[in-house]
Order: structure tokens, then C-alpha cells, then sequence
């Protein structure tokens, strides 16, 4: 199935511009952040369709992903 | 008035008497606090008050412009208090030389009209989304990492929480930073805020994304997440 991923911020070093990706069926929003190569120390949180989402969401066919920044220093 | 002739050229005279009438919490006076402090100060906001349990050190002084060499050893809400009030003396300087805590959060956000969190740290950030969401305070969040920053605005039962972004308390925090980048990011964290205040914030977003080494920026709304216990 076909999920559509972007990112803000410092996650844009890994995905530059949105894109569609082939995924298989189960795969969880963790496990899609590993398949795009994000790899973070930081905070990060996931939107799914306009919405948060939690990492263990399981994305469908269509799902728009957004990898977005949280937290950090001050 | 004279002093904020320009602004009120571009705000109007009914939002400069809404600054002067509004009250807002700054926790953190570092690297964020530092120019959202001075720009909410010489803005003329009514009455500021700030938190920090923290001592002014040397490492500090690449980005916390409130602190000087003078200062260090000294609480920062002691070199906060003095900077900001050679700014403006019309603005009241409140400050609170303590950790917020639940108990603190409680007594001191209901007074405020507004929060801005400048803080580096999950357990504060953690104590300021949970009592903002349960007492129903705005809150401008932000934070930064290298040359990367974000701003979050958060509006009850309207926009996401801090919480709402599932955060992970066993992230890392990356402290890699440059004064020009808190610069810019607590600049803008004070800019919401006063968008917020006098109705300029047109709702389009409540989060915004800076790469600041290519100036990227991205806007998002964030609705509430229905499993957060904002939304309940």
C-alpha cells in the first residue's frame, strides 16, 4: 500500500520534500520513521491526516504522514 | 504613548491598551526567555512575570542577553528584573526564583493571561502543558535544536497541547545552540504571543517549523488529539 510522508524542521534532512512510499500492511508509525531513514535523538511527533497520531499508529493506504519537531532546548 | 508610536501605527491604540492590560508568565529566562522577555517588555505589556530557579553561568552568556559577566553567580531573576527594567518602567516585573513545580503552576497561572514556555527541559515543559490544559490557558511553546526550531501555539480545546505531540520523555535534548537562533525563535515566541493578545493570529496554524540554515519554514493546525487528556 501507498502512504504519502513529509517532514518539518531538522526532519527534513531526511525527507526533503513529501513523497509517496510503498509500505506493507501493519507497519506502525515507528516503523515507517525507521523505513525513511530518520534516525533522532530528539523529540519528534507524528500527524496523520491533519491529526496527532501516536507511534504505534498503523498507517492505511492513502494515509498523509508528517514527521514533525518537538521539544529541544530553551 | 509616545514611546510606542510606531507599533500603534501598525497595531491600533485599542491593542496597545490590550498589551498594557494583559498579564504573562514567562518560564525560563535563558536563551528563549531572554528576547521574548525584552520584546513582550518594551512592547509595553502591562505586567510580566518570570520564572527561573537557575544561577547565571558563563556558558550562558553566548545567547542569554537578559545576564552579563556582572551577573554570574547571581539568580537570573535578579539580572532579568534589572535589564527588564531599565527597558520599561511602566511594564510591572514580577519574579518567582523557584522550579515550577505542579503546586507553583497552580498557585501563580490562573492570575495570567497568557504562558510562554522557554524552558530546555521535558519535566517542566511536562508541568506546563498539564496545568495550562486543566485551568484552560494559552500557551506559545517553543524550543530549538542546532540551527532547527519550532513554535507551537496552543489555544484550549482548540489546538494540539504540548502533550497532544506524544512526546518522549527519554528523548534526548540536543543543547547545541547559537544565540542568533534562540534570537530569532524567542523573537517569534514573543511575536505570537502578542499576535495572540490582539487578535492577529488568524488560526491558519498553530505550529511552525525553522530550518534555519536553509529557511524553511513550515505551518500546520494541529487539533486536539482525541486521546490526549486536554481533549476529556
Amino acid at each position: 500500500m501507498e502512504v504519502e510522508v513529509s517532514a518539518t524542521g531538522k526532519f527534513r534532512d531526511f525527507i526533503p520534500e513529501k513523497k509517496k512510499i510503498t509500505v506493507n500492511e501493519g507497519t506502525s508509525l515507528s516503523e515507517l520513521k525507521t523505513i525513511c531513514g530518520i534516525t533522532n535523538k530528539g523529540g519528534i511527533g507524528f500527524v496523520v491526516n491533519g491529526k496527532m497520531a501516536k507511534f504505534d499508529y498503523l498507517v492505511k493506504n492513502g494515509d498523509v504522514v508528517q514527521f514533525i519537531m518537538v521539544v529541544g532546548a530553551g | 504613548m509616545e514611546r510606542y508610536l510606531r507599533q500603534i501605527e501598525l497595531l491600533g491604540k485599542d491593542n496597545q491598551d490590550k498589551l498594557k492590560n494583559s498579564k504573562v508568565l514567562v518560564i525560563g529566562t535563558g536563551g528563549l526567555g531572554s528576547p521574548t522577555l525584552i520584546a513582550l517588555t518594551v512592547a509595553g505589556i502591562g505586567e510580566i512575570g518570570l520564572v527561573d530557579f537557575d544561577k547565571v553561568e558563563i556558558h550562558n552568556l553566548n545567547r542569554q542577553t537578559l545576564h552579563d559577566e556582572n551577573y554570574i553567580g547571581t539568580e537570573k531573576t535578579t539580572s532579568a528584573y534589572n535589564r527588564l527594567s531599565s527597558l520599561n518602567k511602566t511594564t510591572v516585573i514580577k519574579t518567582f526564583s523557584e522550579r515550577l513545580t505542579d503546586t507553583l503552576a497552580i498557585k501563580l497561572f490562573p492570575y495570567y493571561d497568557i504562558i510562554i514556555d522557554c524552558v530546555d527541559n521535558y519535566e517542566t515543559r511536562a508541568v506546563v502543558s498539564k496545568i495550562s490544559a486543566q485551568l484552560k490557558k494559552p500557551v506559545i511553546e517553543g524550543g530549538i535544536e542546532g540551527f532547527n526550531g519550532y513554535i507551537q501555539i496552543i489555544d484550549p480545546d482548540k489546538t494540539a497541547c504540548f502533550n497532544c505531540l506524544g512526546f518522549n520523555s527519554n528523548a534526548e535534548i540536543v543543547r547545541q545552540v547559537l544565540g542568533a537562533g534562540t534570537g530569532i525563535i524567542g523573537s517569534m515566541q514573543a511575536l505570537e504571543c502578542i499576535k495572540y493578545l490582539t487578535g492577529f493570529w488568524d488560526r491558519s496554524y498553530s505550529y511552525i517549523a525553522f530550518n534555519l540554515l536553509k529557511y524553511q519554514i513550515d505551518t500546520l493546525y494541529l487539533e486536539p488529539s482525541a486521546e490526549c487528556s486536554c481533549s476529556k
